[in-house]
């Protein structure tokens, strides 16, 4: 094994190990399995509500039977026998129907019942059979009656200008696409501050107990650097790739549950192909780098490990600043946000919201998406040239100093 | 054999290390001492590469070191550090992977040296668990453990205390007889003295002294007389030759300006007959270092 994976070996195995991590990776699946178990056991408990209906029109009470669902049952009772079972609680509520004049209800319901019937649907359902009632009484063809209850028809459409043509956009695949980037946006500002702090930890923990010299004097610093980054790009995609693992162990049960089943058809996730979440996954991947960078950059300057929490301040405040922006953007598209979109560390939370809202087009996001690309190669080749005389540098009079610095001897080495 | 020539090293205005000449030849124990800032720990790091000297060469058997030669230094910086939360054996097996030494050789070697420096706990023991002596003999193994050709000890005594200081002297010495060049920088003069076979002095980074240790003091002539008699401070101070006279109890010590006035004192001294010492010596390294490594630019 060569030396830059016995460092990048080190410093992964090292972590995986650690509490911190491991918690890192298993409280949001604690969490969410917490969450779907919960949505479970109530559903598995579920039982209708069972609903007695008093009435003097038999047929009405073979109407409400054909309507029992998994949330009400309907039974045809007496009042005598209703009111019995009530006391005794062994149905939830009795409904009472008039027909005469016209059909109205009274509904009745144990205070303490298990089930609550939805009365907006229990008025549906009967404002159905007041209908049918008065259409006979009008003598109305069911062709009348339908033309009286089909409803108005209205028809969205989502438009945007291109180069000054009108586009149509598809409603749904919005709706989609920005919830996905918004998600995205909330993951990469978590991702870029827990692992970036978790990187600059690293590098200063060696730096600041002299481990660093020990490390530099086999391995080169240029070495450690890319071996360091890449450990921490292993242990994300290790989480990533766990979470994607228990999704899929989990995925042959869950779509089997009444509540997962139900929601299903409602998402498209065609869409999660389109050219949006592509472009947001690769802004998200080039994002994770370049604030990975930056740690390395800020964990290389501190003298101790008092000073992290200091050195690191840049990474929560750029991710910070993207976050709000990309909030903003949702209210309207303003220069500042445009002018933004396109910067570094800020353009990888932002444009791909700009893209989800529709706000900016696809070229556009192209343009910031290698805008992201050639600063990620630029910075990366400063920060290795600074990092090797960064880590000799140790300045207890603060970050600013140490900077100065190193500075001073990056030059000296320089003119070489 | 590390040959450093005409090694120069500036930051900004300050120079650092200047024109600095010396060797170490395998199996030889140089001691490179000075004040701090005398250009000790940057003289350290170009020759690991960590920093490019403006001018001069370090070559190593010869030629300049790369790559691959690093796996021969073991180096042990000034300010120590360990992993805290990391075993013990892992710690030490890390490192020497890093200098290329191979799992198997580690694990039978690793016994040996917890052994032979007698740490006080077990290989499977987190280094946080360890008091503070016990982890400066697991970093000395550290260094040691893949026996280097080039070792580079930046100030090792300091913080020892004396048992584990001559733990550490047994160990320089068992590398040395193994044949590896060792270079060590250190503030105790005791120390250079017991274990160098040849010191550098440095000042503001230029070499002050360069020689076997034994020949420096000589060179300094016999100037230190410590005498016990009849004679009284101020009968000796009335010698032209004799620059100081300190007393301590009844033995007094002379700062002489020519060794030669030792025969005229002595006479003088022994005139009543027995006296109980009369000792005339080179001047310690302790006062060469004062003379030489702290007086004011010339």
């Amino acid at each position: 094994m060569n030396k830059f994976w016995i460092v990048t070996n080190q410093i992964y195995r090292k972590n995986l190990k650690s509490g911190s991590w491991l918690s890192l990776v298993l409280l949001p699946l604690i969490l969410l399995a917490l969450v779907i178990g919960i949505v479970w056991y109530t559903n598995q408990h579920n039982e209708p509500a069972q609903v007695a209906v008093v009435t003097d029109n038999p047929a009405i009470a073979q109407v409400l039977k054909k309507a029992n669902d998994a949330d009400v049952h309907y039974q045809y009772l007496t009042a005598g026998q209703a009111e019995k079972k009530l006391k005794n609680e062994k149905i939830t509520g009795v409904l009472t129907i008039k027909t005469q004049p016209t059909i109205s209800a009274k509904y009745v319901e144990l205070a303490n019942a298990e089930t609550n019937v939805d009365l907006s649907k229990l008025r549906s359902t009967l404002t159905g059979l007041k209908v049918n009632q008065t259409a006979a009484q009008l003598k109305l063809t069911s062709a009348q009656l339908q033309a009286l209850t089909t409803p108005a028809q209205v028809q969205k459409k989502t438009i945007s200008f291109e180069k000054g043509k009108q586009v149509a956009k598809s409603n749904a695949t919005s709706v989609i696409n920005y919830t996905f980037a918004t998600a995205l946006t909330i993951f990469i500002m978590l991702i870029v501050t827990i692992y970036g702090q978790m990187l600059a930890q690293e590098i200063a923990t060696e730096k600041g107990s002299r481990i660093m010299e020990i490390l530099l004097s086999s391995v080169s610093a240029t070495t450690q650097f890319f071996a360091k980054l890449t450990a921490i790009l292993l242990l994300l995609i290790t989480q990533l790739a766990i979470y994607v693992i228990a999704g899929a162990l989990s995925w042959g049960w869950l779509k089997q549950q009444a509540f997962v089943k139900n929601f299903l058809p409602s998402i498209d996730f065609s869409v999660l192909w389109s050219a949006t979440s592509v472009i947001s996954v690769l802004f998200f991947i080039i994002g994770t780098m370049t604030f990975a960078v930056l740690a390395a950059l800020l964990g290389s300057v501190v003298a101790n490990q008092e000073q992290v929490n200091t050195a690191v301040m840049p990474i929560s405040l750029l991710a910070m600043a993207g976050y709000l922006l990309s909030f903003m953007a949702q209210t309207g598209d303003s220069t500042l946000i445009k002018v933004f979109s396109y910067i570094p560390f800020i353009n990888i939370e932002l444009m791909p919201v700009r893209l989800a809202l529709q706000h900016t087009t696809l070229a556009a996001a192209c343009v910031s998406l290698a805008i992201a690309i050639v600063f990620l190669l630029g910075f990366t080749f400063l920060t290795v040239n600074v990092y090797r005389t960064n880590v000799l540098v140790y300045s207890e009079a603060g970050i600013l100093k140490a900077i100065r610095q190193s500075f001073r001897i990056w030059q000296a080495e320089r003119k070489r | 054999m590390l040959q450093v020539t005409n090694l120069t090293k500036t930051f900004g205005q300050m120079t650092a290390v200047d024109h600095e000449n010396f060797q170490i030849k395998p199996g030889e124990i140089m001691g490179l001492i000075g004040q701090n800032g005398a250009g000790k720990t940057t003289t350290f790091r170009m020759i690991l590469n960590f920093l490019t000297p403006d001018s001069g060469q370090i070559t190593w058997k010869g030629k300049p070191l790369k790559q691959a030669d690093y796996d021969q230094i073991g180096y042990l910086p000034e300010e120590r550090g360990l992993y805290p939360k990391m075993r013990v054996d892992e710690q030490i097996t890390y490192f020497a992977r890093l200098h290329g030494m191979k799992l198997a050789e580690i694990r039978r070697q690793l016994p040996k040296w917890m052994n032979q420096f007698q740490v006080k706990g077990k290989l499977t023991d987190k280094v946080k668990d360890l008091s503070k002596g016990n982890q400066q003999k697991v970093q000395l193994i550290a260094t040691l453990i893949h026996m280097p050709k080039l070792v580079i000890l930046d100030e090792p005594f300091s913080g020892l205390d004396p048992v584990n200081a001559s733990l550490l002297e047994a160990g320089i010495l068992k590398l040395r007889d193994a044949g590896s060049a060792i270079i060590y920088s250190s503030h105790d003069m005791g120390n250079v003295e017991a274990i160098s076979d040849r010191l550098v002095m440095l000042r503001n980074g230029r070499v002050v002294l360069s020689g076997e240790v034994g020949e420096i003091r000589q060179s300094f002539g016999r100037t230190k007389l410590f005498l016990e008699s009849e004679l009284t401070p101020k009968q000796l101070a009335a010698y032209p030759e004799v620059l100081a006279v300190k007393q301590r109890g009844a033995e007094l010590e002379l700062t002489l300006s020519d060794p030669a006035v030792g025969q005229k004192i002595f006479a003088a001294a022994t005139q009543q007959g027995y006296i109980p010492e009369f000792r005339q010596v080179p001047p310690s390294l302790d006062e060469i270092f004062r003379l030489k490594a702290g007086g004011a630019d010339e």
